[in-house]
């Protein structure tokens, strides 16, 4: 069935309407070919022109025909209601309410669809057997371009086609059609007359139920507030055993005089109806006075009735008329002929509904006599009506008329507030009023009526939430109604009874497509109820924070409900998703279970019975919770580092080197970068807080800027879960990807997108009430989720790079032992994965377990310098990784190999090292580039250092001429030859030991084997001393290690640090004088501490130590560096080892008289003449060294006081300071002294030398060898 | 008897809620509505605001008195100066008790409107003003 366009039925008059009574009934149906648009069009133009003049009618010539002629009033019309539907319940009121008969039956035929006229001579027949209550029976043959005379019959009625002829023609129609339906009229008028009895609606209805006008008994208790002041007794509920009727064949006068009375009151009726109001309100006043008479209450309250429509519509023509007099208020009486005026209209008509409801209300005390209840609502409703025509049109204006007799729509008038309020207020008592009407007894399409009347009501006198409370309250009244009948129709159906469920999602074809149509008015209502209680319907994006979240659930139950019994399943899948949104919260775990199993009921019905594109989005619009990318130990992500590593790095960051309002670092470490082709997962969290399972039958990323393609995943989200899933997407294009959210579809609900919020949107609370009421509705609305909170995720897709993997490692399970100071190498094996792109960029670093604690090391404060240094040089030149191979020119290809070499130094502290591999693909063109795409391939090796050759301890000791003798098992042999053995054995001559000494050095052997040492000492710029061992597993061995002294270190300079400089450096801080703690660091000054750095690296550049493993052969040749970085050199020592820039030595010249008993002892003779010769020896590269040289004669073995008294006992020729000038660099000058001893005794000679060259008070060099002199 | 006293905002939304009985006559401060009628409360009070919102343009005061009535049920109510609406659904009138009550709940009202944490429109869930609105009910009703 083709679904009714809107547009063409035009509005029909309002059966509510004041004068609604007034009208006739008119029914329209189809005949022939004809289809449902068309007919529809016919109907419309008839309703169009709905309203006939009197004055236009042709009166029927017949004299017996008259009493209804259009002459009567040529001012008043005819109305007709033209009803598309037969409707036989209210044929118990026709006699009550003429209005509801059906007087005419008019069969609509499209001409064009009409092959043979004389086959609509049976159509007629039909209709009058079909309809025998309706007086004439006509078909309208539309679009008939033949004339009258040319039809078979008179029953037939041509209408030209449109273009041919306007309204006129359907209007000329219609007035022959009037005309004989008057004609027809006083045949009823007689039948009536002369009928014996006129029955009340009760009196012969079998099976109109139990009536009651009674409120709901738990609410209304006490007396009922009737409108306007009367107060009428409980209306009484009248059982259907408890039915008496009028004994009628006892024709008492009383009941002569009722049936009179009635007739009169049908007479009138029929005028009205024949538009002849003026005839009808005098009729009526007769049949007033008769039905008064006899108490007839409820035939006395619809004339009543009558009388007020005739007066209102009669005011409408303008014709002056008498008020009757038994209308009038008992006080002003006294009937006159006067033109009514407005006010005492508008007043007298609410009084005499006043009446008329309190005599209904007396009418319930007479069995069969009481008034229908839908008579009694309607007479409410009608009056609500008029006062809402006049409230809204300021008064009783000719607007105000219009609009109460003929339903026209009442212009914009500006009416005082106050007085409008007060109309408005008084509606509200009639409306209220018409509330109280109990409808349990009324059956479901009367209750609609009233209840939309009443909203119709409200909603035209903008009482906007009223309007909405009585939809609502019609949805309840409908939905048990429309269930039971539904039940009824089914037991009729199939008699074998059934579950409610079952049958309900059974039988739902046939039903389903039935109400199609009536859907959307339905689903209209229902909106419009959503609507009013601050459900924005239509948008699915949106929330609204206006409202009653309790009213908002409850209506959406109710809207589910209505929809179920129709049964609706489009309104059910709508209106689930829609609760789900506003109150999912709100609902318990049975409700929710409940709704989603209907929902998904409903959903598969409405899929099987072909509708299409009816679902709404997903309800929870926090669903994405938020999307992460996985970092994948498969792919690895790429990082960005900068092709030139010597790029300038105060560039970027300015000034300063920390600077707190840069990046934050999260933001840095968030970024991500794919590469273009690669799949990369991705993490989404979505959450279901409900109580049901989520079927996600298709779920992507959506995403913007650069093309990707995401997977396409079905799932089911477990119920109150937050759940992780992965999707993986493939990049498309270079450039920045943002993923943006998910594009999912729920079952029930379409295809939806949603971004990712991480927190619900909060919502501020707006800092000035702007607008409150309805009109705030607009304004509450909230866009969900609000952009503020929607995260997105930005990832960098870079051209294509390789991916290489580990194939191999020459190492057993990637773990290596090692002694210390022992190296090994290792090759690495290199897979290129990638089938397109090959590594061509390869750059290997290394980090290992001594890093770590290292750099901890040097964090801490109390360092002093030449310990950081050591710290320093561990850390930085001391690596225990170290790569061979050139990687310059290293290159894998695509599914290539290729291996890397590594060589590891086995140091203390090493137990993990890790290798990272950083690779790229770098295309000829990139050069240009600043910045290259990496990936780093990580390789952990295990490393086992164990101790090899240890220092345990070192001394130094100076090569002396003064021995002390030892004694050896041969007999007496001078330290002399020993040492002259040594030193033939290293090679020193002995002229020349004064430029070596002796360096102890203990070893030991922590290895469980023996090792045999080589330690290498630079003696000579070409010459290096060896000296081997073989030392055994845990002994200690001294090696004596010839050492030549080291001449000319530039102490002044600090102690250098091998760390990148630092914006506040160490060195700068130490320097800084008056800084007590910087400058006195340890226990040495920085003086000391800077002479024993250097003395030590001078040392140390000397020495050369390895060790080899000769006995392990199985485990090949070990071999290693002995650490010597162990040795500790105290001052002292320094001074041993060092060579001052000018060396003094004194001698004797020797003559007759003296006899040399050592290199510097000598036996002479007294009172001899000797010759001291001193030598100054300048090793300085400065250049030439000045300075004064002095000589200083003591006793042997005596206190300092006796010892320095020479002056009786050597004879000087000259002085004993003298200043020697301008020593070349290795020249020696030598300085010659005459004495004479006059005494006998020992004598000791010291010589100083006092470097003037910069100045007094410079450094002072001793000689070495004091010389004694023994005198006998 | 029983009562149903409402709070709505501006935006039609609930801002506090309350069913409650007299302790005259013997009461015992329990509401004694029915089944049907507890859920239709809400709605009665709601559809009255198209007359509270229209009553207020019409007079100076706060108290609105009776504005509505639903079968033998009447509706009074109270608009703030902020257009807040207290609703009260009753069964007899007592117009100055009412007015005593609904000035003291405005006072309370006010208070809670006072404190830093409470925005306007929000929803009051604070026990203290909830004991509050009962004592005062007890008090008048």
């Amino acid at each position: 069935m083709a679904p009714r366009p809107p547009s063409a039925v035009s509005t029909p008059l309002d059966t509510l309407s004041y004068a609604a009574p007034s009208r006739i009934r008119a029914f329209l149906c189809p005949v022939g070919l004809i289809s449902r648009p068309r007919f529809l069009d016919f109907v419309s133009r008839l309703q169009d022109t709905s309203i006939i003049r009197l004055g236009d009618v042709t009166p029927d010539p017949r004299p017996e025909r008259v009493m209804f002629s259009p002459q009567g009033l040529p001012d008043g019309f005819v109305v007709y209601n033209f009803v598309t539907a037969v409707d036989n319940r209210h044929v118990f009121l026709e006699d009550l309410e003429l209005y509801r008969r059906t007087f005419a039956v008019f069969g609509l035929a499209d001409y064009s669809n009409i092959g043979n006229l004389t086959d609509l001579q049976v159509v007629i027949g039909a209709l009058q057997a079909q309809h025998p209550q309706a007086l004439i029976h006509k078909v309208i043959l539309f679009d008939c371009p033949l004339d009258q005379n040319q039809l078979p019959s008179v029953d037939f009625i041509c209408v030209p086609p449109k273009r041919a002829s306007r309204i006129a023609s359907v209007r000329t129609t219609l007035c022959d059609l009037t005309s004989a339906l008057l004609a027809e009229l006083p045949l009823l008028a007689k039948a009536y007359q002369t009928t014996d009895t006129i029955a009340s609606p009760l009196a012969r209805d079998d099976d109109y139920d139990s009536i009651t006008l009674a409120p709901v008994p738990g609410v209304q208790s006490r007396s009922s507030p009737s409108p306007a002041g009367s107060t009428g007794s409980l209306p009484s509920t009248i059982n259907k055993d408890n039915r008496i009727s009028h004994p009628l064949s006892h024709h008492t006068e009383r009941q002569r005089m009722r049936r009179k009375g009635r007739s009169m009151k049908i007479i009138a009726n029929m005028y009205l109806l024949a538009g002849r109001a003026f005839d009808a309100l005098r009729e009526y006043s007769e049949a007033l006075n008769v039905l008064k008479g006899v108490n007839d209450h409820l035939w006395h309250a619809s004339c009543l009735e009558g009388i007020g429509i005739c007066m209102v519509i009669l005011a409408y023509i303008g014709v002056p008329f008498v008020i009757p007099g038994a209308v009038l208020p008992p006080d002003s009486s006294s009937p006159e002929r006067r033109e009514p005026e407005p006010p005492q209209l508008l007043d007298l008509l609410p009084q005499m509904t006043s009446t008329i409801l309190s005599l209904y209300n007396r009418s319930q005390n007479f069995p069969g006599e009481s008034v229908p209840q839908i008579t009694y609502a309607e007479t409410i409703l009608r009056m609500t009506n008029l006062l809402t025509c006049t409230t809204l049109a300021g008064g009783w204006t000719a607007a105000a008329r219009a609009a109460a007799v003929l339903s026209r729509p009442i212009p914009e008038t500006s009416i005082p507030y106050s007085e409008f309020h007060h109309a408005k207020i008084n509606v509200m008592n009639w409306i209220a009023a018409a509330q109280i009407v109990r409808l349990d007894g009324v059956d479901a399409v009367d209750a609609a009526r009233i209840l939309t009347g009443i909203a119709a009501a409200c909603g035209k006198l903008g009482y906007i939430r009223k309007r909405g409370f009585v939809l609502r309250q019609l949805v309840t009244e409908l939905i048990p109604r429309i269930l039971q009948a539904r039940q009824v129709a089914q037991n009729k159906w199939s008699q074998v009874p059934r579950s409610d469920d079952d049958g309900y999602w059974d039988d739902s074809e046939g039903a389903s497509v039935q109400q199609q149509e009536l859907d959307s008015s339905v689903l209209a209502v229902l909106s419009d109820i959503c609507d009013v209680y601050g459900i924005p319907v239509d948008s699915t994006s949106e929330v609204s924070s206006f409202g009653w979240q309790n009213i908002k659930t409850s209506i959406l139950k109710t809207c589910i409900g209505l929809c179920q019994v129709l049964p609706d399943y489009v309104g059910i899948v709508q209106y689930t998703s829609m609760l789900f949104r506003f109150s999912g919260g709100d609902l318990s775990v049975d409700e929710q279970l409940a709704l989603i199993r209907n929902f998904r009921n409903a959903h598969t019905s409405a899929r099987s019975l072909g509708a299409q594109g009816f679902e709404h989005e997903y309800w929870d619009s926090y669903f994405v919770r938020d999307i992460a990318v996985v970092e994948s130990s498969l792919w690895a992500m790429p990082t960005l580092v900068p092709l030139e590593t010597t790029a300038n790095r105060t560039d970027a960051g300015g000034p300063f080197i920390y600077n707190p309002f840069a990046k934050k670092g999260d933001e840095e470490a968030n970024k991500y970068i794919l590469v273009l082709g690669e799949p990369v997962e991705f993490k989404v969290i979505l959450q279901n807080p409900f109580a049901f399972e989520l079927e996600i039958a298709t779920m992507s990323l959506v995403g913007t800027d650069a093309a990707f393609s995401s997977d396409v995943i079905s799932l089911a989200v477990p119920p109150r879960k937050l759940a992780p899933i992965s999707i993986y997407l493939t990049p498309m294009s270079t450039g920045v990807l943002n993923v943006t959210g998910c594009k999912f579809q729920v079952f029930g609900c379409k295809e939806t997108t949603l971004p990712v919020t991480p927190t619900a949107a909060i919502v501020t609370p707006p800092a000035r009430i702007k607008s409150f009421g309805l009109e705030a509705r607009i304004s509450s609305i909230i866009k969900i989720p609000s952009p503020s909170s929607v995260k997105q995720v930005s990832v960098e897709v870079v051209p294509e790079l390789p991916v290489l993997r580990v194939n191999r490692i020459s190492l057993p399970q990637c773990s290596l032992m090692l002694l210390e100071g022992e190296r090994r190498r290792f090759a690495i094996t290199l897979g290129n994965v990638s089938e397109t792109v090959s590594a061509n960029t390869i750059s290997v670093s290394f980090s290992d377990s001594t890093t770590k604690s290292l750099s901890a090391a040097l964090e801490e404060q109390f360092r002093n310098d030449s310990e950081r240094y050591e710290i320093e040089l561990f850390l930085r030149k001391r690596a225990a990784l170290r790569c061979i191979t050139d990687l310059n020119e290293f290159s894998i290809p695509s599914n290539g190999e290729a291996d890397i070499e590594v060589e590891v130094l086995g140091k203390r502290g090493l137990t993990a090292g890790r290798i990272e591999i950083s690779y790229s693909h770098i295309i000829d063109s990139d050069v240009l580039l600043e910045e290259k795409y990496v990936r780093t391939l990580t390789v952990d090796i295990n490393f086992t250092v164990n101790a090899s050759i240890e220092v345990a301890g070192c001394d130094l000791v100076p090569f002396s001429y003064d021995m002390p003798m030892i004694h050896t098992s041969d007999g007496q042999v001078t330290t002399t030859d020993i040492l002259l053995k040594f030193l033939d054995r290293v090679g020193i001559p002995f002229e020349e030991m004064d430029s070596y000494c002796l360096m102890l050095l203990d070893l030991r052997n922590s290895w469980p084997s023996q090792l045999s040492v080589e330690l290498g000492s630079r003696v000579g710029d070409n010459d290096i001393h060896t000296i081997k061992e073989v030392i055994q597993p845990g002994h200690l061995s001294r090696l004596l290690v010839p050492i030549r002294r080291i001449s000319d270190v530039d102490t002044s300079l600090p102690i250098p640090s091998l760390l990148p400089p630092k914006q506040f450096s160490r060195q700068s801080t130490r320097s800084m004088p008056g800084n007590a703690s910087s400058t006195k660091s340890g226990v040495w000054s920085a003086e000391v501490e800077r002479k024993v750095f250097w003395y030590r690296e001078e040392l140390l550049r000397l020495l050369d130590g390895r060790w080899s493993d000769n006995v392990a052969e199985t485990d090949g040749l070990r071999r290693g560096a002995v650490e010597l970085r162990g040795l500790r050199i105290s001052p002292q020592m320094v001074d041993i080892v060092r060579m001052g820039n000018v060396g003094v030595d004194l001698s004797l010249s020797s003559s007759e008289h003296t006899r040399r008993s050592g290199k510097y002892h000598w036996v002479v003779e007294a009172d001899s003449f000797f010759t001291l010769a001193a030598s100054v020896t300048s090793h300085s590269t400065a250049g030439l060294v000045s300075g004064i040289l002095r000589i200083q004669p003591t006793l042997t073995n005596l206190p300092v006081s006796t010892a320095l008294d020479i002056n009786r006992r050597i004879l000087f020729n000259g002085t004993l300071q003298m200043p020697v000038v301008g020593i070349e660099s290795g020249d020696a000058r030598r300085i010659e002294t005459d004495f004479v001893l006059l005494a006998r005794g020992e004598y000791e000679f010291v010589a100083s030398f006092e470097d003037t060259t910069t100045g007094i008070g410079g450094r002072r060099y001793l000689c070495r060898e004091k010389l004694v002199i023994t005198c006998n | 008897m029983s009562f149903y006293l409402a709070i709505i905002g501006t935006k039609d939304n609930a801002v506090y809620e309350l069913e409650f009985g007299t302790y005259r006559q013997g009461g015992d401060g329990k509401p004694k509505f029915s089944a049907d009628m507890k859920q239709l409360c809400p709605f009665i009070v709601h559809s009255s605001l198209d007359i509270v919102e229209e009553m207020q343009w019409n007079t100076s005061v706060m108290h609105l008195k009776v504005i509505d009535k639903f079968y033998n049920y009447l509706i009074s109510s109270y608009i703030t100066a902020g257009n807040i609406k207290f609703l009260l659904l009753h069964e007899t009138r007592a117009d100055d008790v009412i007015r005593q009550f609904f000035t003291d709940l405005y006072d309370l009202y006010v208070k809670t409107l006072m404190s830093p944490f409470y925005s306007v429109d929000q929803p009051i869930t604070s026990a203290v003003f909830d004991q509050r609105v009962r004592m005062l009910a007890k008090k008048y009703l």
